[in-house]
């Protein structure tokens, strides 16, 4: 139960959670896109560096973080069987039952199964260490150039913020109905598929009244709190960099000079 | 069916950064044909203590028997059995009312479990929670919130458990509301021998209803006992943050104000009204 954490938000006072959203958002968006360029295996030795070192100050237990990917390491254990399966060229390096193995099978395989892993983690710490709210400020800021052609920054960031504050409301809900129709004796972990498939109406039902009761009311709050779009709104949290965001961010440079240099 | 716990504990998502303990080392017996009130503060674990008694949540630690069937941290079956045997009613009716209709959903448990219904009973347990007949053919989604209730009352009762358990089950409703709801209670607790287990915040429903009230607070069961009795520990209920009921307070006060002599014995409002004034009658109240 609950063991993927891919999008969980974990409080805590680290150093990793008080950075600067936007610039914790660049770092990941540009991580993710280098690593793709990524060729030598000192360039994969300095991302696994970066991550490892953020993993460590984030100050959330190692056993959780590794536990919480378990899902994941399927995966890329799967990416990793399928890539020797088919890859059908170069060396042949060893015989499994008969079965060759090829020697760049095993590299590519390799190579992009620890990408997808470094992807994951690093996306995952994001998470980890940022809270929802924090994303949609940043996001927000970092879309806004799109303004000047049109596109609804302000509408998108909104839209975001609401969903993911009603994720955990939605969650709990689901809990409370589904332990309502448990009681009742409705069972949708057992019996036949049909009735499985039939078991999900009592609980779908009653989810989604409630949802749009709750979103008419915070239409209706809003309005009455003089909401009116984006147009001359001020902001209670106000991102600003602090020195701590300077030196991660000059770390981060660093690190792109070095995966140039070894490149 | 009696009730007993046997050491329990409870810890929610547990292994992670969550890990929440809400039950610790909780150890009561609860006689069939009681009617028990568990009271206290916000988060003391009330909600996670009840839904022990249906198997929606099993014990981390410990064993739950509940009349012939047994929950421990390992693997339990019989659920369904056992949720057939208590009933349990939720604070909100919105989070089970679904079908079309009032006799659909009053259908939908006993459909569940395999039991067959007739007209006669569904009238009656209708009856009972005070609607009327005519409610059968509407949709329980245009009834007022208080009717939303009863029917949501009666969905379970159709099932004829013989615990019943409602956790918070006036909340939301209006002073006559409350009122008639906790009277349906307390007919079906004495014409049903049913077995009521009801968590409030009302002391004063707690005192009038209830024969054993269980006080919990912060994950312990700190007092078990007769409500007249759990009332005396004043001191110690103020400093766990409940109240008490308005009615042991007047005495109190009146006792230390005015020197009164009467003492709370479980009479009832009229007939502790009726007492004062006599005193106060016979001239002792100056
Ligand atoms: N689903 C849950 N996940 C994690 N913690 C929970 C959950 N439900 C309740 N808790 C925690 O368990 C404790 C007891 O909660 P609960 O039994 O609901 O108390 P009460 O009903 O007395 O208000 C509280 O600290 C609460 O925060
Ligand atoms: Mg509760």
């Amino acid at each position: 139960m609950n063991s993927l954490i891919i999008g969980q938000y974990v409080p805590k006072e680290s150093i990793i959670h008080q950075l600067d959203s936007r610039l914790k958002i660049s770092i990941v968006f540009i991580y993710v896109i280098i690593l793709f360029a990524a060729e030598t295996s000192l360039n994969y030795l300095l991302f696994f560096i970066l991550s490892i070192l953020c993993m460590s100050l984030t100050q959330i237990k190692l056993s959780f973080i590794i536990k919480g990917l378990k899902p994941v390491w399927f995966l890329i254990v799967i990416t990793f069987v399928l890539h020797i399966i088919l890859t059908r060229e170069g060396d042949i390096w060893f015989d499994i039952f008969g079965f060759p193995v090829y020697k760049e099978a095993i590299i590519k395989g390799f190579e992009i199964a620890l990408r997808f892993f470094l992807l994951i983690l690093m996306t995952t710490l994001l998470t980890l260490t940022t809270s929802p709210i924090a994303i949609t400020d940043a996001v927000e800021e970092l879309l806004s150039p799109l303004k000047k052609v049109n596109v609804p920054v302000h509408e998108l960031a909104l839209t975001m913020s609401i969903s993911l504050r009603f994720i955990p409301t939605l969650i709990q809900e689901v809990d409370k109905i589904s332990k309502a129709q448990a009681s009742r004796g409705l069972d949708f972990r057992t019996g036949k598929m049909k009735d499985r498939v039939q078991a999900i109406i009592p609980l779908i039902l009653p989810l989604f009244i409630s949802a749009f009761k709750r979103a008419e009311e915070l239409a209706f709050a809003m309005e009455a709190r003089g909401y009116r779009g984006g147009e001359g709104r001020t902001k209670y949290r106000e991102l600003r960099f602090k020195n701590a965001d300077y030196i991660a961010g000059l770390s981060f440079i660093l690190f792109l000079v070095g995966f140039i240099i070894t490149r | 069916m009696d009730i007993t716990f046997k050491n329990v504990s409870y810890i929610y998502q547990k292994n992670s950064p969550f890990e929440q303990r809400a039950l610790e080392d909780i150890n009561v017996q609860l006689p069939s044909g009681s009617f028990v009130s568990v009271v206290g503060h916000t988060g003391s674990g009330k909600s996670t203590f009840i839904q022990h008694l249906n198997g929606l949540l099993e014990p981390t630690e410990g064993v739950v028997q509940v009349g012939p069937y047994e929950l421990s941290p390992e693997k339990n079956k019989h659920l369904k059995g056992l949720r057939k045997n208590v009933g349990m009613v939720f604070q909100n009716p919105d989070h089970q009312l679904f079908e079309e209709t009032v006799q659909k959903e009053m259908m939908f448990g006993p459909k569940n479990f395999g039991i067959n219904v007739t007209g006669t009973e569904l009238e009656n347990v209708i009856k009972d929670v005070g609607l009327d007949l005519d409610i059968l053919s509407r949709s329980p989604f245009d009834l007022s919130g208080g009717q939303k209730k009863r029917v949501a009352i009666a969905s379970v009762l159709v099932l004829k458990p013989k615990v019943l358990i409602l956790d918070e089950p006036t909340a939301g409703l209006d002073p006559l509301g409350k009122y008639k709801m906790m009277e349906l209670f307390s007919h079906l607790h004495k014409s049903q021998q049913l077995t009521i287990i009801l968590v409030t915040h009302h002391m004063e429903d707690a005192l009038k209803y209830s024969d054993q009230m269980m006080v919990m607070n912060k994950g312990k069961v700190v007092l078990i006992d007769h409500p007249l009795n759990v009332f005396k520990r004043k001191e110690y209920l103020k400093e766990i943050g409940l109240a008490l009921p308005e009615k042991i307070e007047l005495i109190e006060i009146l006792q230390k104000e005015l020197n009164l002599t009467i003492d709370d014995a479980g009479q009832s409002v009229d007939e502790l009204a009726k007492s004062i004034g006599d005193w106060v009658k016979e001239g002792s109240g100056s």
